[in-house]
């Protein structure tokens, strides 16, 4: 059946504010069929919090250091992007220090507010949000996907971004969602002759591509990525080691850092050293932040040595 | 008994609260001696404010246990300018005193801006213009649960060009958040010079109130009665409104070579003069 991710989800999300007096809904005016049952039923914990998601962040953030679970809901560019610095302060930085449930929930994904123009197409949040330590990102590729996603979420602390299409769409296949939650991702064709690992709506084009693929004699490993920035890797590794080359699909911009240019320049022999996936709070000289953030002079050294010693 | 007790006696504490303003005062001076790498021109400006907010009972705190449940809620929204927090949560019962010898030491909790590592601080605000929103939402979930626990935010007058300020300013009259007290550390000067040359908020007063608010102007934010009072007069009102208390302060106060420059928010105080003011040349 035809549904959008939003309505599945907000459908659970009502289910849990009924058995749990602790989640809260914060949107940005931002509505769906499914708000209306909410905001009937739960005046004090659907709060509209008008054209406003740098307030709707740290609003947030003051519900869920009073022990609320909260999630935060709005069009997907302007709740990753427009209040970027009140996510990444108010919630990546200080999440580290102090306890929170905060879910953000971007929809229009992608060109999914196709005719909307660039404002809408929500082409950079991947990267953006994918760059902040504390933050689990989880790119849904489908509405069977998002139940699953909201028990998820309001069940692991912390700070997350869901990322919705807009539009409603028929389940990608009927794979099921076996395994999602642990691994991040599913398999939905077990070829071997490449990989595909795509998210998001390029889930279903990969899928859709697979007749084709099959009349070229190409039997496709399809990898369907939900936790984009926090998948098991040891699980993915595992899975593409049978085939011999890897495609990504994302309807997104693609990682333009040095890392990655270098890593595929390097083939395999990059070492990259860089800092840790979390804030530095130590006080201290900036020889003894680099200590803690793991880039410090003698760890340098030692990397190099050990790197040295291994290719020789 | 805690810090706060002696006080608590309306015949003397004013009397009382001066003295130990004045005592916080050097404290945040001999801080920045020590660690000259701390903003203490914003800090000198709050130190009347949080120091009858923090002792004369008009905020609860707890700090046998920082987050306890009863607390009241404060936001130090200024993040760069709360050094003179350093003294006053020590000698609250906090931290150790002796912790303030080690700002911005190496190891040391206590940093050039502070940040909820230390205890009694509720959220991190080196970063400008998230307090009164984060605020806003601690003062609606509070009242949400039916608790009767309040949220105080102190804010820098540069610190409201921030735009965010403004949604929630919005946002909290909107919702009628009466258990949420901004205050307004008015100093009148800002990174560049003085905040009516960068951007104008005069009328403040006028701007708060016509955004719904209820407010309150002490015309010398160093004087403790009158801060006292501009509490008790917020804090006994009927009105569903939120509140403001607005603090007409001088930037650098205590200090000649602060007081009257426009680029006090930037610069530090000499070794020199600070002896001077402390009268102890030979302290460490």
């Amino acid at each position: 059946m035809k549904t959008t991710m939003r309505d599945t989800f907000l459908a659970t999300v009502l289910e849990e504010m009924q058995a749990s007096p602790d989640v809260v809904l914060l949107s940005a005016d931002f509505g769906a069929p499914a708000i209306d049952a909410i905001r009937a039923e739960f005046s004090d914990r659907f709060v509209n919090v008008g054209i406003a998601e740098q307030n709707l962040i740290n609003l947030a953030t003051g519900f869920a250091l009073e022990g609320f679970r909260v999630i935060g809901y709005a069009i997907a560019p302007f709740i990753t992007m427009r209040c970027f610095e009140q996510i990444r302060v108010s919630l990546a930085i200080l999440s580290q220090l102090r306890p929170m449930n905060v879910t953000l929930v971007g929809v229009g994904a992608g060109f999914s507010y196709d005719v909307s123009g660039p404002t809408h197409h929500c082409i950079e949040d991947l990267a953006v949000m994918s760059a902040l330590p504390n933050l689990s990102v989880y790119s849904l590729s489908d509405h069977t996907q998002a139940p699953l996603f909201a028990k998820h979420c309001l069940a692991k602390p912390g700070i997350k971004y869901l990322r919705f299409d807009a539009k409603p769409h028929e389940p990608v296949c009927d794979a099921g969602n076996d395994g999602l939650i642990e691994r991040g991702f599913r398999v939905l064709n077990a070829g071997r002759d490449l990989a595909i690992v795509s998210t998001g709506y390029m889930s279903h084009v990969a899928w859709s591509l697979l007749p084709e693929l099959r009349a070229e004699g190409i039997d496709p490993l399809l990898i369907d990525l939900v936790a984009y920035n926090c998948v098991d890797t040891a699980a993915l590794e595992a899975e593409l080691a049978h085939v011999p080359r890897t495609l990504l699909l994302q309807e997104a911009v693609l990682d333009r850092s040095i890392e990655n240019t270098l890593r595929r320049m390097a083939g395999g022999k990059l070492e990259a050293m860089g800092v840790g996936d979390r804030y530095i709070f130590e006080i201290g000289s900036r020889d003894q932040i680099h200590d803690a953030a793991g880039i410090g002079r003698a760890q340098v050294l030692d990397r190099i040595l050990q790197h040295h010693a291994a290719l020789a | 008994m805690n810090a706060r007790a002696e006080f608590h006696d309306p015949a003397t504490r004013a009397h009382l609260l001066a003295d130990k303003a004045r005592w916080v005062r050097e404290q945040t001076l001999a801080i920045h001696r020590r660690a000259p790498e701390t903003r203490v021109a914003s800090s000198l400006s709050a130190v009347e404010l949080l120091t009858v907010l923090y002792y004369s009972g008009i905020a609860r705190i707890t700090p046998d246990e920082p987050l306890h449940a009863e607390r009241d809620r404060i936001i130090i929204s200024k993040g760069h300018g709360s050094i003179c927090m350093y003294p006053i949560l020590a000698d609250c019962g906090y931290f150790p005193m002796a912790a303030l010898e080690t700002v911005c030491k190496p190891g040391s909790f206590l940093g050039g801006i502070p940040d909820p590592i230390i205890p009694g601080y509720e959220t991190i605000n080196g970063s400008l213009g998230h307090g009164l929103g984060v605020g806003s939402g601690t003062a609606l979930a509070l009242r949400t649960k039916g608790k009767a626990q309040r949220t105080f935010v102190l804010l820098g007058d540069g610190e409201l060009n921030e735009g965010a300020v403004w949604e929630a300013l919005m946002f909290a009259a909107h919702h009628q958040l009466k258990n949420l007290i901004a205050m307004v550390d008015c100093n009148g000067r800002q990174m560049l010079g003085y905040t009516d040359s960068v951007v104008n908020l005069n009328p403040l007063d006028a701007k708060f109130a016509a955004f719904g608010w209820q407010t309150h102007t002490v015309e010398d934010g160093h004087d403790v009665a009158q801060l006292l009072a501009g509490f008790e007069a917020l804090l006994a009102s009927d009105s569903p409104k939120p509140k403001v208390l607005i603090a007409n302060t001088l930037k650098g106060k205590g200090v000649a070579s602060l007081e009257n420059a426009p680029l006090a928010h930037v610069m530090g105080v000499g070794r020199a003069e600070i002896d001077a003011i402390l009268g102890d040349g030979a302290a460490p």
